[in-house]
């Protein structure tokens, strides 16, 4: 069976160097981005085209939550990790909530906290979307529980 | 998310508030009294953890035997705060939150001869 609509998934986040802990009921949203930057390389009298050679990689966290402004909910958390010297959050998620394994690698890493906002407009939800650039270590994969 | 457990809960704290609660409003309601019908919309899938929110409507009617009474019991009951906020404090474990987006359909009913008003309601639950 093909499964290629997103639904449940384990996301679980703290501060960097601390235990992680399960914000899946706070989010709506997942992804990890990677990007390579494009490297013009210019014309040369040979062929006369120019072209773009793959450069520096870039990768991100991208969550979007919902959040409550409670001591325990996820956004206290953000506050906090945001507040702290490097602002970096260690993450560890599934796209599927079973268990790791081939088919349901598991994705980690260590992110750094630019936004958080607290509040919305009356009637709306709370919450917002972050986007985390990753730092220099890179996203690791397991496919081991 | 639990449809019957919301709907249980939030007949047990419309009861402590002093309406009497059926499932539809009958004939011979003992006024007053509330109902919370089926839900309108349930949209899953609200978040990674499988949360809901639920669309569903809670009918007030009070009793007509003194009409002036009744439009002030009405009235009391569609201002705010009102039995709206009402709604919205209430607290279980069956919900994250309740919330009152609108109040509607005020009228008066033959059987049981009263006056109603509908509430229009999200519930969000894990």
């Amino acid at each position: 069976m093909a499964d290629y609509v997103q639904l449940r998934f384990n996301l679980a986040v703290a501060p960097a160097g601390e235990a992680t802990a399960s914000v899946s009921n706070s989010c709506s949203e997942f992804r990890i981005v990677t990007q390579r930057e494009g490297v013009t390389v210019p014309a040369n009298g040979g062929t006369g085209r120019g072209s773009t050679a793959a450069g520096v990689i870039n990768e991100q966290l991208v969550i979007t939550l919902k959040s409550g402004i409670k001591a325990a909910d996820f956004l206290s958390m953000l506050r906090e990790i945001i507040l702290t010297d490097d602002a970096e959050m260690d993450f560890t998620g599934t796209f599927d909530p079973g268990l790791v394994s081939d088919d349901n690698p598991e994705f980690s890493g260590t992110a750094v906290l630019l936004n958080v906002e607290i509040g919305g407009t009356v009637g709306g939800l709370r919450g917002q979307t972050i986007t985390c650039p990753i730092t220099e270590a890179g996203i690791a994969v397991s496919t081991t529980p | 998310m639990n449809v019957r457990s919301i709907r249980e809960a939030l007949a047990e704290a419309l009861d402590a508030e002093g309406y009497r609660f059926y499932d539809t409003i009958p004939a011979s309601a003992q006024l007053p009294c509330a109902s919370v019908l089926w839900p309108e919309t349930i949209e899953y899938h609200q978040d990674a953890a499988d949360g809901s929110m639920i669309t569903l409507t809670v009918t007030v009617a009070v009793a007509v035997t003194d009409f002036a009474k009744a439009q002030k019991d009405i009235d009391a009951a569609i201002s705010w705060p009102g039995f709206g906020s009402q709604l919205e404090a209430l607290d279980s474990a069956a919900w994250d939150q309740v919330v009152v987006t609108s109040a509607s359909n005020i009228r008066t009913m033959a059987e049981p001869k009263a006056l109603a008003a509908d509430f229009n309601v999200n519930v969000y639950a894990p």
